[in-house]
């Protein structure tokens, strides 16, 4: 029993931790809480990873946690990189330095904006340090969410991994509000999409008489009834995984939620909801319904392209950073549904020896994550008495304030744009080839048509850093060592990613196939 | 040669770590850690050059082998030229703009970083540049185009006229969609030898495959368009003008002198060199573009008003020529428009400076604000016909050799295109010396009076001296380059299969 | 068609012809001193400018002295150059042809060179910039010796443009002078469309022959098709009218006037001007298989030497009456050239002599305008020969010889060409014969108007003879005008006969044929019109016209209203819309599709209304839309 449940330790690990910190809660005095939750919160993440990567040396593919998990390359890669990314969201999570000694986020989440209890609260130099718990948590059911072996574990996944983002947008210190409001329409859509999901997974089961992945695909090449059914349960379960990948039509959350939310949420959002929402999309569609990639194709690329289109076009018209990453990554969602579209091989993911689809897109993901990371961890430096001053007006001669800054953020922003040496290039080729590969050429050029208007948008942030005359009522605060560590992994992991990314392709080929 | 140090790799990084070093040097003294850096470049690329006759400097390291990119450089006669070229200008331009950063006349905005940041991306354009050209590796080759783009802006952005960021921004934007749309094709080329059976890179490595005659169209169309938005030809130049007119001189001349050359060289290396049934069928078209690029570059130039507008349509027309040199497939043509490539990169950078002389005396470039300048300044006036003469390839001059041989050369085979085309070399002689007799004779006004108050000093003298000498030795002696460079174009027409046409063969009995 | 002509196949340099480079090494580097030396060599710049042109004599002299001492088939003599081009099957060097035509050239050259530079030394006397002036005229003679001397097309093309590039440079020596500043761009420009027919010549040749040597070219003539060598005579004339300002290339000459006189002496009269006539000849064999281009040249000759003497007759500007004689002597040259192998030598012989006598001319007009404090309008001259003797002497001789007195110079020169005229073609001999008797009528008003009447001077002016310095080279060159012509009557044709395939027929100097007769009689009936019409009163101003002759030649035959109105206007035209095409169409479209997806993108962000309630119905509406998709794509 339990040998049946090792492989899916770190899962469990990250759970138990959660469990923990709760107890934390309660046990360590209200000072140092702080403190020791982001220490434990950091430990429980690397004790995860470091037990993943021995586990991926160790473990042949296999299905765990009584057929529940499958612990196959993917999976471990995903794993890996969600507690990576996780790490350096923790540690903008913890970020005091920047806030002036407060954390970013709100004293007392329960209270009113700007009633007495909160004036209070703040007085008492409250903090809610459930945010870290709620972290884990969340981790937790992304990496059951990319690993599940069925579609209930995946509902329940993606509804553990949700809520607690749910909290966690809505706990702002500053502009409490903007970030309520942005909370509750996150749970009202997500809600919504989690309706749909649930019922998609009903009629996939009404289809195939069974939740597991490798049932339903064997229902489906046995034609076993009326495809109409099937379709409908298809188009419902994607479209809610779609939502959480934030592609259009189903992205309007994206901009609002980001930019009401605590910076570090955004970022740990921006970042592991999505390589989480994505991999969980590619094991369903690969795995499960793998023979119906005629059906599911095409109408991907109608998605993938609105998604790059709408990202490309109205990030050209904003005027607020973190408003612009948030449509960045409407933008970067259909890149990386190209990838997906791609689908060179489907049920295991491999492509004789080659970059796949599958190794494709993780370092896609590995690459936006470490740009995206280290932009909004130079979001939360940019302030105006005190907040965040995210628009670009305060902006302006930033990079000719502190030329330094202004590289990296620039570097950030060239791998987003896809500017080789970067990261951000690597994936966008390796994305772009497996969709080429695929046979979607057509689908590459509009995706280089895209790429192009972002890079206007991109571009626009470059020049308003160094071309305009620096705006005075914006500080520039100095980071702390957990943002600086960001920063720097982020330069570092982008750069690296860029010019010797042979390495992590390998890995990620090696390990890019399915089990089920 | 011992090959354990890989010379081609200190080529192209040297000017890079000096980039650095001059931008982590604030200052004046960054300035000069910049000049010096440039000044060890040019003699180690001089070396290079010479030493790369009879040596094989290829490198060649497996990069991403998942996807087979290499990092292989290596260097032929064509890169040999560009190398020269680029190891060349790029002193004479710091040393032209060693006074920017006390440049605040009308014309010029307040400089936007110190004195250090413009020699800093200068090598840095410089070092990229020279992995462009002896990349020979399609990814490799694609990764450095681009990543010239960012310094570009950056060049063109820190100083010069009001609207230099709008115009930097037009440029990238330009340069970018040419180069995405490249990116099309290059994974285009990851899928065909992935297709094949061994993902690739490598030049040499795709020429040997087969594929559909629609694949191989649809890359060189990919290739194309990125190569002619960089070499300016018309429909795809809008970007350059507008550029020039605002870029400090010194900046446009690295982009049109050198950057600009990737349009032309890919053209060669790339489209000619791994799809060649495309670029014949292609040719009908493109030779079409390039005759209208030549005269509509000319005309363009002799209606310009502003004098660095003017000088960046002329490039139009020359680049146009190159083009034309090109898709004529032969011997003779290709190496004319190689060799082209090069007198153009000193005759556009001759020219540029010198407005660029003018426009710090005067704070205008605008052509309606000067007149009788020659009075106040002879030797300005002088070396400004001279590089003008240069660009309307008056023989004797280099222009003229890569001219006439481009011409000669490509007669037999498209003879209306070089009959159409030959008439630019009249509109040019009214470009040039039209502007030269608004700008330098007549009465001079009282502003012209007051603001030219110095001919040419000691440093601009450096400046052009070895522009104009370069000129003047590869118009006479041009049979020594030609040498250089024909081994490419001789690889060329090999690749494509085509033999030049037999003397008689056009008009015999 | 094989050509008949016998193809003198050069023989290579030893002795003193190897030394030949020397004649355009010593001015060159007189040149490059004078430039690059600046203000220091201001001094004794134009001493050495002199000695730069002596120098090239010299060694033209005695290479021709060592040439007569050689057999007829030694005197082409190649003087080897280096590779210049030489890649595929281009093949081109630089190399020199010695021969008697290219060194009768050079002897003229640097001949008459030497008399107009020691007149502009003290011509030039007070022009703070004689140094530069001095400079580019050794860059001239450079230019010139190289168009001459060179063995192949590519290299005469270098002096081609050499030569326009200086006579650029000279016209618009006085640049603070708009006037001047526009003539010389003009003469370049107009230059420029000619030499595209000697580009299109030598894209040509390469392309047929493989090379532009001369004697290559002579040699494989015959394998072309008769199509391409009348293109090729064709391109080689548009090249020959644009340098000798032939119709229909014509209209800059008579600016090119607006620069010092030495310069129109040497460069616009007796030299550079000519060289389309070179030009013609030294491509003898590739009219000589082509009737219709040959004929074209001939055309055009007469055209243009009607046209000339048309404006000698009507302008009033001393210089512009000598500029319109000069087109009109160059017509007859072409004239002869376009006759064939017997009119070459003809064309050749009366392009020497009348490089003496209009090189006199021009600078007796000089040396006139020097008295006239630099006046060129004749209306304000007369009755100049009281006071400068030796200028109306001098004047007076090359005046008779270029109307044709025997037994004077142009006597002789044109006689040939008149009479070849006449067996060509009745009309080309009537028309030539017309234009000698106009040549007299305005020479003789010219005369009459600046040397003879009563003197009409402006106020303050007051005339003197000129310095020695400008009077020697009168001297010299008007005794050339006396005795050129019996000399050389004979002998020029034997010593033109290998390079230009003539077959002579010799004549002593006395023996005239009938059409020099009449030639004559036609003459003193225009030397009489002449002078029954000016030697009245002759007013102070220009006379406002009606006579359309006199209004059209007036105008120089209207060719810069006809250049005014298409090129400059309706190229004018044609550009701004090119200009506007290109901001409002090319560029256009590529700002509006900035602003396109500017306007879309702001379009699409209003449906972010920030309402909860409509984002759910968007999703609402994007799953029945993922629904209709998968629907459809199972259909299809």
């Amino acid at each position: 029993m339990l040998q049946e449940f090792l492989p899916a330790a770190p899962v469990l690990l990250v759970l138990l931790g959660g469990t923990i910190a709760i107890i934390f809660e309660g046990a360590v005095p209200r000072l140092v809480r702080p403190t020791v939750q982001a220490a434990w919160t950091l430990l429980v993440l690397l004790g995860a990873f470091c037990w993943t990567l021995y586990g991926w040396t160790v473990y042949q593919p296999q299905l765990t946690a009584m057929n529940a998990l499958t612990l196959d390359g993917p999976a471990q890669l995903a794993w890996m990189l969600l507690l990576f990314f996780a790490a350096l969201g923790a540690l903008l999570f913890a970020e005091r330095r920047v806030g002036g000694g407060e954390s970013p986020f709100a004293p007392n989440a329960s209270a009113v904006p700007s009633s007495q209890v909160e004036r209070e609260a703040i007085a008492a130099r409250q903090e809610q340090t459930e945010v870290f718990p709620l972290l884990l948590f969340s981790v937790a059911g992304m990496m059951v969410f990319v690993a599940a072996n069925d579609l209930l574990v995946m509902f329940v996944a993606l509804e553990i991994l949700s809520f607690p983002l749910y909290v966690l947008s809505g706990m702002a210190r500053r502009r409490r509000l903007l970030s309520q409001e942005a909370s509750l329409k996150y749970f009202l859509l997500g809600g919504l999409s989690s309706a749909i999901f649930l019922y998609g997974i009903a009629l996939v089961f009404g289809y195939a008489g069974s939740f597991y992945f490798r049932d339903i695909d064997l229902a489906i090449q046995a034609n076993a009834q009326s495809p109409w059914l099937l379709l409908c349960g298809l188009g419902m379960v994607a479209i809610g995984v779609l939502f959480k990948i934030g592609a259009v039509p189903f992205h309007n959350w994206v901009p609002d939620v980001y930019q009401g939310a605590p910076t570090p949420v955004t970022a740990f959002m921006a970042i592991c909801t999505k390589l989480a929402a994505t991999m969980g999309l590619l094991r369903l569609l690969y795995v499960a319904l793998g023979s119906l990639r005629w059906d599911w194709q095409p109408m991907l690329a109608v998605v993938a392209v609105l998604t790059m289109l709408v990202g490309s076009l109205v990030g050209l018209v904003q005027t607020d950073v973190k408003r612009l990453l948030a449509y960045s990554s409407v933008a970067h969602a259909g890149f990386i549904l190209v990838g997906v579209i791609g689908a060179v091989t489907t049920v295991n993911g491999l492509a004789d020896d080659r970059v796949g689809s599958v190794s494709a897109i993780l370092i896609y993901l590995a690459a936006y994550g470490l740009a995206t990371m280290g932009a909004f961890a130079i979001v939360t430096l940019v302030r105006r008495s005190g907040a965040e001053a995210t628009s670009y007006a305060s902006w302006a001669g930033l990079g000719r304030r502190d030329p330094m800054l202004g590289v990296l953020m620039t570097i950030f922003l060239l791998s987003m744009a896809g500017i080789p040496l970067t990261g951000g290039f690597v994936g966008k080729l390796a994305v772009f080839a497996a969709a080429w590969n695929g046979g979607y050429s057509w689908l590459v050029l509009i995706a280089v048509v895209a790429s192009l208007i972002t890079a206007g948008f991109y571009f626009r942030i470059v020049w308003v850093m160094f071309g305009q005359t620096p705006n005075s009522e914006t500080a520039l605060v100095s980071p702390g060592v957990g943002t600086q560590i960001v920063i720097w992994v982020g330069v570092i992991g982008t750069i690296l990613l860029g010019v010797l990314p042979g390495p992590l392709l390998d890995i990620a080929i090696n390990s890019a196939g399915f089990i089920r | 040669m011992d090959n354990s140090i890989p010379l081609l790799t200190v080529l192209g990084v040297l000017p890079l770590i000096f980039s650095l070093i001059a931008f982590a040097v604030r200052g004046r003294a960054g300035k000069h850690v910049a000049f010096v850096g440039s000044l060890v470049t040019m003699v180690f690329g001089i070396w290079i050059f010479f030493a790369a006759a009879s040596n094989d400097f290829s490198e060649m390291v497996p990069w991403i082998k998942a996807i087979g990119a290499w990092y292989a450089l290596s260097l032929d006669g064509m890169g040999r030229a560009m190398v020269l070229l680029s190891v060349i200008l790029v002193p004479i331009v710091l040393i032209a703009e060693w006074t920017l950063d006390s440049k605040q006349t009308d014309g010029h905005l307040e400089p936007r970083w110190g004195s250090n940041v413009f020699g800093a991306l200068a090598l840095m354009v410089e070092g990229f540049g020279l992995f462009v050209f002896m990349a020979s590796d399609v990814l490799l080759f694609y990764i450095f185009f681009e990543a010239t783009l960012i310094p570009m802006f950056f060049l063109i952005t820190g100083w010069g006229g009001a609207k230099r960021g709008k115009a930097a921004m037009k440029f990238l934007l330009y340069s970018l969609a040419g180069g995405l749309i490249m990116l099309f094709a290059v994974i285009g080329v990851y899928a065909v030898t992935a297709g094949a059976g061994q993902p690739s890179f490598l030049i040499d490595d795709f020429a040997a495959i087969a594929m559909s005659e629609t694949v191989q169209k649809m890359l060189f169309v990919g290739f194309f368009i990125a190569f002619a938005v960089k070499a300016p030809m018309v429909p795809v130049h809008t970007w350059l003008p507008d550029t020039a007119e605002q870029a400090v001189p010194g900046a446009t001349a690295l982009l049109v002198g050198i950057l600009d050359k990737i349009g032309t060289f890919g053209m060669i290396r790339i489209c000619l060199g791994m799809l060649p049934g495309a670029s014949l069928w292609a040719t009908p078209l493109v030779v079409v573009l390039a005759v209208i690029s030549i005269i509509y570059g000319a005309v363009l130039a002799i209606t310009s008003t502003d004098l660095l507008r003017l000088v960046s349509y002329t490039s139009v027309s020359h680049f146009g020529f190159m083009v034309l040199g090109i898709f004529a497939f032969t011997t003779s043509s290709i190496t004319g428009s190689i060799f082209y490539m090069l007198a153009h990169g000193f005759s556009s950078a001759a020219l540029f400076l010198a407005v660029g002389f003018l426009q710090n005396r005067r704070g205008s470039v605008a052509i309606a604000d000067f007149g009788g300048v020659r009075e106040f300044a002879p030797l300005l006036a002088g070396v400004f016909l001279v590089s003008g003469l240069a660009t309307l390839g008056l023989p004797g001059t280099a222009n003229f050799a890569g001219e006439f041989v481009i011409m000669t050369g490509a007669w037999p085979r498209q003879t209306a295109a070089v009959a159409v085309a030959v008439f630019a070399t009249v509109l040019a002689a009214v470009y040039v010396l039209w502007a030269y007799q608004r700008v330098f004779t007549g009465q001079p006004s009282d502003e012209v009076k007051k603001s030219i108050t110095s001919d040419l000093d000691g440093r601009e003298k450096l400046v052009i001296g070895p522009l104009i000498a370069l000129l003047l030795v590869f118009g006479f002696f041009p049979q020594p380059m030609i040498n250089v460079v024909e081994q490419t174009a001789v690889t060329t027409m090999n690749v494509v299969g085509m033999t030049d046409p037999l003397p008689g063969s056009m008009g015999g009995k | 068609m094989v050509s008949l002509l016998e193809i003198v196949i050069p023989v290579e340099a030893t002795g003193l012809f190897s030394y030949s480079w020397l004649m355009i090494a010593i001015p060159m580097l007189v040149s490059a001193i004078l430039l690059l030396g600046g203000k220091a060599t201001d001094s004794w710049g134009h001493w050495l400018g002199v000695l730069g042109v002596l120098g090239s004599l010299a060694v033209a002299l005695a290479l021709w002295i060592t040439m007569l001492g050689l057999p007829v088939a030694e005197r082409a003599v190649h003087v080897s150059g280096f590779d210049w081009v030489s890649v595929g099957n281009l093949n081109l060097q630089a190399g020199l042809l010695v021969d008697q035509l290219s060194i009768l050239f050079a002897l003229l050259v640097t001949g008459v060179g030497s008399l107009i530079f020691i007149y502009s030394v003290g011509y030039m006397a007070h022009d703070p910039n004689r140094r530069l002036f001095f400079a580019f005229l050794n860059l001239f003679i450079v230019a010139m010796l190289v168009l001459v001397l060179a063995d192949n097309y590519l290299l005469l093309f270098l002096g081609w443009e050499g030569v326009g590039l200086a006579s650029y440079l000279l016209i618009g020596f006085w640049q603070g002078r708009h006037s001047a500043a526009l003539a010389a761009k003009k003469a370049f420009v107009v230059n420029r469309v000619g030499d595209l027919g000697l580009l299109t010549a030598m894209f040509t040749m390469v392309g047929l022959f493989g090379s532009v040597n001369f004697t290559d070219v002579n040699q494989a003539v015959g394998s072309a098709s008769t199509t391409w060598l009348t293109a090729l005579g064709l391109f080689l004339l548009l090249a020959a009218c644009g340098k000798s300002a032939q119709v229909p290339l014509q209209s800059w000459l008579l600016d090119a006037m607006e620069g010092p006189t030495p310069v129109s002496a040497l460069i616009h009269a007796a030299t550079m001007v000519t060289a389309g006539v070179y030009l013609v000849v030294r491509s003898h064999s590739i009219y000589e298989l082509t009737a219709a281009a040959s004929l074209a040249v001939c055309i055009v000759g007469v055209v243009t030497l009607l046209a000339g003497a048309w404006i000698g007759s009507t302008k009033d500007d001393i210089k512009k009456v000598l500029a319109g004689s000069t087109m009109s002597q160059i017509g007859y040259m072409m004239l002869a050239a376009g006759i064939g192998p017997a009119g070459g030598a003809f064309a050749i012989f009366h392009l020497f002599t009348h490089g003496f006598f209009k090189a006199n001319l021009f600078l007796g007009a000089g040396s006139v305008m020097h008295a006239m404090n630099d006046d060129t309008d004749m209306r304000h001259f007369g009755a100049l020969r009281k006071v400068m003797p030796w200028t109306f002497v001098t004047f007076g001789i090359s005046y008779l010889a270029i109307i044709g007195i025997p037994p004077l110079a142009g006597f002789y020169s044109k006689d040939h060409i008149v009479v070849a005229a006449w067996e060509q073609g009745w009309y080309f001999g009537l028309l030539a014969t017309l234009g000698a008797g106009i040549t007299a009528f305005y020479m003789t008003r010219l005369m009459m108007m600046t040397f003879f009447g009563k003197k009409r001077w402006a106020e303050g002016v007051h005339p003197h003879e000129s310095p020695k310095i400008l009077l020697f080279p009168l001297i010299v060159l008007s005794i050339g005008a006396i005795v050129l012509g019996v000399v050389l009557n004979n002998a020029i044709q034997y010593w033109l006969a290998p390079p230009t395939g003539g077959h002579p027929h010799s004549a002593a100097w006395w023996d005239i044929p009938w059409q020099g007769w009449v030639t004559l009689l036609v003459v003193l009936v225009g030397v009489g019109i002449g002078y029954l019409m000016y030697r009245g009163e002759i007013s102070y101003e220009q006379p406002h016209t009606i006579n359309p002759i006199v209004y059209i030649g007036r105008n120089d035959l209207l060719a810069d209203q006809f250049n005014d109105v298409v090129f400059v206007r309706g190229g004018g035209a044609a550009a701004a819309a090119v200009a506007t095409l290109d901001d409002v169409i090319v560029d256009g479209s590529v700002r509006s599709a900035g602003s396109l997806a500017k306007g879309i993108g702001g379009a699409l962000s209003k449906l972010e209304s920030g309402y909860a309630r409509s984002y759910g119905l968007t999703m609402v509406i994007g799953a029945i839309a993922v629904g209709v998709v998968l629907i459809l794509g199972r259909l299809a």
